[in-house]
């Protein structure tokens, strides 16, 4: 072994002690991740029957109300930003002579900044606002949390004679969405990588 | 070796685009909804002092007399498919009249204290076992409820020419005639 070598290894041999005596006094990081979380659900997941009736004759038809389902949401969201849930006829067409609303109750379960509550008017139009100001919250996943939601189907009784009968029963859907409140373009996480 | 990371790096990514997936998913709900509305119709009589039938479905029926009060309203309610109607006809269901004497029924408009596609009152009628229609072209509508509310009815007795009595005579008879009013479709 000439003094060269000798050298050379020496010189590993004190790069490994460094490396090793760096290694000794580790320090533990926790990258802590909360993601963004906005789901949304109804309870009963069925759908809602409603039928018109005549109670007496030369009465106009009663109104129809349907209180029995709840909307349920989970959100975090991050700091200074709110969320909120409008609601439109997506497909079908509502019974002309007639007016359909949704008035939207302040959720009392769960816990969280769970926004304000309205009442619309549903159109095949537009979108609109049921709940606006959801922060970071939730509504309970069991029976009767959460937002109750009451459908109320009434004669519009100026344009009374645009009644038709529905030959059989006439199917609609109704979409509630939960979206950023500033606009409304849908929520889209930003730790996932975009499309 | 570097096949396996590849492998490995795209199951990742993989697991990633799912997720997402689905959670755009939960950010909207659907409701169904079905909504019905059944053709109907019915009629009741109101503010006549005769002895008249409960509210029925289709009809409401009535007795006559000679000495009783000659005016009533008739309210009623309709829902029609797009483009049909409802008629009310009217018809002597029961009692017997001399020939020498007509009943005539004057058949007012309504009165406006309802709302939607009301009927159209015919020319005054006299009433015969056959049923006649008083109010046609019924849409949908409704036209509240008592006295006051509908078409105004005004029915009046009438000796025909040549008879050889006045209806004065006739009071100790106790004439009565019962009449059926009925609301059906048009065609």
């Amino acid at each position: 072994m000439n003094t060269c070598t000798k050298f050379i290894l020496a010189l590993c041999v004190s790069l490994l002690s460094t490396s090793l005596v760096a290694q000794i006094p580790v320090s533990d990081i926790f990258n802590i991740v909360i993601n963004n979380i906005c789901i949304i659900r109804t309870l009963p997941a069925t759908t809602i029957t409603m039928n018109m009736t005549v109670p007496q004759a030369g009465k106009p038809v009663a109104t129809v109300v349907n209180a029995n389902t709840y909307l349920q949401l989970t959100s975090i969201a991050p700091l200074n930003e709110t969320r909120k849930v409008s609601t439109i006829i997506s497909t079908g067409t509502r019974p002309s002579g007639t007016t359909l609303t949704l008035a939207v109750s302040p959720c009392t379960s769960g816990a969280g900044a769970l926004g304000n509550t309205y009442t619309i008017v549903l159109t095949m139009e537009s979108s609109q606002t049921i709940i606006d100001g959801i922060g970071s919250c939730y509504t309970g996943i069991a029976t009767a949390n959460g937002y109750k939601m009451t459908y109320t189907w009434a004669a519009d009784i100026p344009n009374y004679s645009l009644i038709n009968a529905t030959s059989g029963s006439n199917p609609i859907t109704i979409t509630h969405t939960i979206s950023l409140a500033s606009e409304d373009s849908p929520w889209i996480d930003p730790l996932l990588p975009s499309r | 070796m570097s096949r396996t990371y590849y492998i490995l790096i795209f199951c990742i990514l993989l697991s990633v685009r799912l997720g997402y997936v689905s959670a755009q998913d939960n950010n909207t709900v659907k409701i169904p909804i079905q909504m019905t509305i059944q053709p109907m119709a019915s009629l009741s009589l109101a503010g006549s002092e005769n002895s008249l039938s409960s509210n029925q479905i289709k009809g409401a029926s009535q007795i006559l007399r000679l000495n009783s009060k000659g005016q009533f309203w008739i309210n009623y309610s309709s829902v029609v498919d797009n483009n049909t109607f409802n008629n009310i006809c009217v018809n002597i269901v029961s009692g017997d009249v001399p020939a020498e004497i007509a009943i005539k029924l004057k058949i007012g408009s309504d009165v406006g204290a309802g709302m939607g596609k009301v009927g159209k009152p015919s020319a005054p009628i006299y009433l015969s076992i056959q049923p006649q229609a008083i109010i046609t072209e019924i849409g949908s509508c409704f036209t509240g409820t008592g006295p006051n509310k509908g078409h105004l009815l005004t029915y009046s007795w009438e000796l025909q020419p040549g008879a050889n009595f006045d209806l004065k005579s006739l009071e100790s008879q106790n004439i009565e005639v019962g009449v059926m009013y009925t609301i059906s479709s048009g065609e």
